[in-house]
């Protein structure tokens, strides 16, 4: 108690200041519509800074759970287009007409500049992953599902030289498959197009659809060159990969429901 | 004692009269005096003697403040301005103590002082004083040149006043 006493004779007189002035600017700003406004448009700045602040910190713990829901919406959309795409209809599907399903994923370790190529992802059979799925990204293919355990599987890249891969040059009639001879991460091989075709420079290179792993019209390249071999009745054309190896992250999975009953009945005729 | 607290509270009055009667109406809005305003009225709180107990002195303070405040439709910014200047008056005064010291009663006048204690002392409380107001009246730094050039052009009229003041009245 004597503290207390002692406290205010020693400070009563700041107190009392503070006190005072703490009213004056009650009444300042209650009672002058200039200054209210400036205090509540401050005070609303200030309130808006830390809000705002304060959801940028909870985004960045969220972000691993954002960009997934993202790229399951996103797995939801490349599915009509390449619907619409590859079939040139109303982009309006569910699973029972269309026979591709996207599966998102992650990249968690890759090579590109080996001889043979290899991606590892963070999906696996518990996620509808299996082998022999083609796997693609927003900008073109990135192979082919080699093996898969639980949750992880493998890729056997299109930087390989076991890829082998149904192209077609996108509105012409004409087939060939794409190779990797190692030139380097951008660039690829399509052979088999005959000579007579019609081609030129700056063409899309398309999947086929021939194939049980890709749906038909993935834009996979452009054509960069193409000359004609002495003797030979193909063309030789380098392609220009759309999609850059380099920087992929996230990439699909496209599991195709038809594929055994496809894979089946070929291997009955052969 | 009597008839000196008489005397201050008739100085209080006359000094708000005056401020709010005739200085509030001396304006110039057409040249680069707009921003002028006259201020006589803190030399009240200049004046009161050192024995007055701090509380006192900022209550006192703060009511003139305030009646100036009614005049003046800006309710609060005169009696803070008053308030932070009657707090500030003791660390002023400390450090421009005379060799002497205070008298223990008696007005802190240029006729007690000397003049040129008066105004060193006045110039000071005084210069504060219009910097306050005139940022309480901004109530924002964004204006801070604004504010500067309004204290200084109000800062010398308001202090050739105070001057006048104290040349023609001999406050005891």
């Amino acid at each position: 108690m004597r503290n207390i006493i002692l406290f205010f004779a020693k400070h009563g007189s700041s107190l009392l200041f503070l006190f005072l002035e703490v009213i004056c600017f009650y009444l300042i700003i209650n009672y002058n519509s200039n200054q209210q406004s400036i205090f509540l448009h401050s005070s609303n700045m200030a309130t808006g800074k830390v809000l705002e602040e304060q959801r940028k910190f909870k985004d960045f713990f969220s972000l691993n759970e954002r960009v997934d829901s993202l790229q399951k919406e996103n797995a939801r959309l490349m599915r009509r287009v390449l619907y619409h795409e590859g079939y040139g209809k109303a982009p309006s599907i569910d699973s029972s007409t269309f026979a591709y399903n996207l599966i998102p994923a992650q990249i968690i370790n890759q090579t590109i500049l080996f001889r043979n190529n290899y991606l590892t992802i963070d999906k696996g059979t518990e996620d509808g992953v299996f082998p022999d799925m083609g796997v693609m990204d927003q900008n073109g293919l990135i192979g082919i599902i080699q093996k898969s355990n639980k949750r992880h599987s493998r890729i056997l890249s299109m930087l390989n030289s076991k890829t082998r891969i149904s192209a077609r040059v996108k509105g012409k009639g004409y087939y060939g498959n794409l190779i990797w001879p190692n030139i380097d991460h951008r660039r690829m091989f399509l052979e088999a197009i005959p000579n007579h075709a019609t081609i030129a420079v700056g063409d899309s290179i398309v999947t086929s659809g021939f194939s049980t792993m890709f749906p038909p019209n993935i834009l996979i390249g452009t054509i960069e060159t193409f000359e004609t071999r002495k003797g030979d009745s193909n063309y030789d054309i380098t392609v220009q990969l759309n999609n850059n190896f380099s920087d992929a992250e996230y990439v699909y999975i496209i599991a195709n429901y038809n594929q055994e009953s496809q894979l089946e009945i070929e291997a009955e005729s052969e | 004692m009597n008839s000196s607290i008489i005397r201050h509270i008739i100085r209080f009055i006359v000094l708000i009269l005056v401020q709010v009667f005739i200085l509030k109406n001396i304006s110039f809005p057409d040249s680069f005096l707009r921003h002028l305003v006259l201020f006589i009225y803190p030399i009240y709180i200049f004046l009161l003697p050192t024995n007055i107990p701090r509380p006192l002195l900022l209550l006192v303070a703060f009511f003139l403040g305030l009646s100036v405040d009614l005049f003046y439709d800006s309710v609060g910014i005169h009696a803070a301005t008053s308030v932070f200047i009657a707090f500030i008056r003791m660390y002023v005064l400390r450090i421009l103590e005379p060799i002497q010291g205070y008298k223990t009663d008696g007005s802190l006048s240029a006729h007690n002082y000397g003049m040129v204690w008066f105004s060193s002392y006045a110039a000071i409380l005084l210069f504060v004083h219009l910097l306050v107001y005139f940022s309480i009246s901004a109530f924002s730094f964004v204006f801070i040149i604004d504010i500067m050039l309004k204290t200084l052009l109000s800062f010398v009229f308001s202090f050739m006043l105070i001057l006048l003041h104290q040349v023609i009245l001999k406050v005891q």
